[in-house]
């Protein structure tokens, strides 16, 4: 109650739009990164999947060791097949516009470095 | 005329509530006769009429600011948008914006100490609530859980890239197996009546794996009431067991009831008497001799910690309230912790994930366990709760727990002594204890000579503790005790303020020989004055007009 109280009636909706713009930006940013893919094309909020083309607990590593936690494998949360390969990613007000910059590049790094890439 | 006769005047409510003496005196104004200052202890001066918290109108968040106020500023959005992009389409948007309140920082702070300074916490004063562990919990444990590497973890990090927070967890396990003298460990349940929940649930599946459908569970009658709670919760029966004249179970009854429908016996050691069952070994043996399993409840850990095990005393399951036993700030409902510990023949159900150690020396998460009766709650408990706990097993270590246990049943001896052996007031004979002569690290006291002579009954005596400065002890419970008052000090207390405590139930009890109404209008000094506990239950307002 303390942080909505300090959020306040308007704050929350600027939150909200900051978030939103952030969200919108970064999907479409990581999705045109070769390799990568949106998994829909519905409005997101504040996360989003993406479909990466190649070994993702490798690719998330190789991130790690960039110090940037990509984001998480949905198919350990959801267990379901079709998640595999699947990545959660979550924006929040923590997140800048050069955190998503970031974010990017580790990740494309991380793609074309793959050294065993899965064929599509 | 003073301010506080201003503000009298102006609102009749609190005066208007005040009582009758029965005994044709005048009515009482304020905290009635004002009894010696107690040492170490702060109480609210008594004032004549209704004391300024009292008078205060404690207008809500939703109520207090202005049109377009605010503290928070958000940045400016700082990424590039498509020319007319529509990121949310209309009708997923709200029309008006949510009616939350309007408010500077400055406001925010005022009003929510001003709603702390309302409550009376452990902070402010002695809290010895029977059964709770109100103990103190030590400032280093909140620079450690609040340590970023703690408090910024997110719960779904790689166990490569969260080795710390697992070997913490791991060396918890292990210090809980340790303490309890039962191998296996689970950190999921979240509260005690989680760990309960767990227990029973590994006992159901225990037995059903082994082809059984055992229904009943035996519980005796001090039994806390989560017990038969958490029994229904897991479509289960309950059983009571009867008390002895001693306290304890009643054998005769536990023989006539232990059948080879029985699951279960869930036991609090010692239980909510205070008192160490002496019959456990064989209480034990009749319950394991029905194919049974034997519940240890850990709510009264705090009197055996390192002074014995229950799983050397032949408990198969054991829950911790880490909340308790091992510190937490756990006033307002939480946040909880309920770990479990399990014999052998139980660890294959227990709920997973369990933090292992591989044999390279690193920390995973188990999920493979194809017979658990799988997660209790998302993730892996409240982490801080874990941590606050390690951070006082380890401060103390084996010999400080000792002591710490020790000290918890001295400070409970003492202080019954001090009320026992007090003879003006005759405490012994108007609060006598319910069962034995000594206790462990809580006891029972009846209020109900004190009512019969002074015509005050242990709600009075309670309500009357807080205009010392003094929160009550647990009330009315256990059951089988008419008028209980169960105490706990706890070990955090000083000897000064267990002497304060005595010497104010005695001057309560004297007040009450000479008028009784003194106590029944209590309490005097809080920021509201008695309420009345049947209309707040039937009558509810749970809804505020915005």
């Amino acid at each position: 109650m303390v942080y909505l109280a300090w959020l306040g009636r308007r704050g929350i909706v600027e939150l909200g739009e900051l978030l939103l713009a952030r969200t919108h930006y970064a999907r479409e940013r990581l999705a045109a990164i070769a390799g990568v893919e949106k998994l829909h094309e519905q409005p997101v909020v504040r996360e989003f999947a993406l479909r990466l083309d190649g070994d993702l607990a490798a690719i998330r590593r190789r991130c790690a060791l960039d110090g940037v936690n990509p984001g998480v494998d949905a198919h350990a949360l959801s267990g379901r097949a079709e998640d595999r390969g699947v990545l959660l990613v979550a924006i929040t007000e923590r997140r800048s516009r050069a955190d998503i910059e970031r974010l990017a590049e580790a990740l494309q790094l991380a793609i074309a470095r793959q050294p065993d890439p899965v064929p599509t | 005329m003073s301010l506080l006769d201003d503000q009298r005047s102006s609102r009749p409510g609190p005066r208007s509530q005040e009582r009758t003496s029965e005994h044709g005196r005048a009515p009482l104004q304020g905290a009635g006769p004002v009894p010696a200052r107690t040492a170490g202890q702060e109480r609210a001066a008594p004032v004549p009429g209704a004391t300024p918290q009292q008078l205060e109108r404690v207008a809500t968040i939703f109520e207090q600011g202005a049109p377009g106020r605010r503290a928070f500023v958000c940045p400016p959005i700082d990424v590039p948008l498509p020319a007319g992009a529509e990121l949310l389409p209309p009708r997923l948007r709200r029309a008006e914006p949510p009616r939350l309140p309007e408010v500077s920082e400055p406001e925010i702070v005022r009003h929510y100490v001003r709603l702390s300074k309302r409550n009376f916490d452990l902070d402010s004063g002695f809290y010895p609530l029977g059964s709770c562990t109100m103990k103190h919990n030590p400032r280093m444990h909140e620079r450690v859980a609040a340590l970023p590497g703690h408090a910024r973890l997110h719960p779904l990090q790689d166990p490569e890239r969260a080795q710390g927070a697992l070997e913490l967890m791991w060396n918890l396990q292990q210090a809980l197996a340790e303490i309890a003298g039962l191998p296996h460990v689970s950190l999921q349940p979240s509260a005690g009546s989680a760990g309960e929940l767990a227990g029973v649930l590994l006992t159901r599946a225990y037995h059903e794996d082994r082809g059984e459908r055992r229904r009943k569970v035996l519980a005796p009658d001090t039994a806390h009431g989560t017990n038969p709670a958490t029994v229904s919760m897991a479509g289960l029966e309950l059983v009571k067991l009867a008390t002895n004249e001693a306290g304890g179970v009643d054998m005769d009854d536990l023989r006539a009831k232990a059948d080879t429908d029985v699951a279960c016996l869930m036991l609090t050691n010692p239980n909510t008497l205070g008192l160490f069952d002496a019959n456990t070994e064989e209480i034990a043996a009749i319950v394991h001799g029905v194919g049974a399993t034997l519940y240890y409840d850990g709510a009264n850990l705090n009197a055996v910690m390192g002074l014995s095990r229950p799983g050397d005393m032949g408990f198969d399951i054991v829950h911790f309230n880490l909340h308790k036993s091992f510190t937490q700030p756990h006033g307002g409902g939480g946040p909880g912790s309920g770990p479990i510990a399990v014999s052998q023949r139980m660890a294959p159900y227990l709920p997973r994930p369990l933090v292992v150690r591989g044999g390279d020396g690193a920390f995973d998460l188990d999920l493979h366990a194809p017979k658990s009766i799988g997660r209790l709650r998302g993730f892996h408990g409240n982490y801080g709760c874990l941590v606050r706990a390690y951070a006082y097993i380890r401060s103390l270590g084996a010999d400080g727990l000792k002591d710490a246990s020790e000290t918890a049943v001295l400070n409970a001896n003492y202080l019954l002594a001090r009320l026992q052996k007090r003879t003006r007031p005759p405490l012994a004979e108007l609060l006598p204890l319910a069962y034995g002569e000594l206790c462990m690290h809580e006891f029972v006291l009846s209020g109900g000579p004190m009512k019969a002579r002074l015509q005050i009954r242990t709600v009075d005596l309670a309500k009357r503790l807080l205009d010392f400065g003094f929160h009550p002890p647990t009330v009315y419970f256990p059951l089988l005790v008419e008028e209980a008052l169960m105490v706990e000090p706890t070990e955090t207390e000083s000897r000064e303020t267990l002497d304060a405590f005595a010497e104010v139930i005695a001057t309560i009890l004297d007040e009450a020989a000479e008028d009784p109404g003194i106590a029944r209008g209590a309490p005097y000094t809080t920021p509201v004055r008695r309420l009345d506990e049947v209309a707040a239950a039937k009558r509810r307002v749970v809804r505020q007009a915005l």
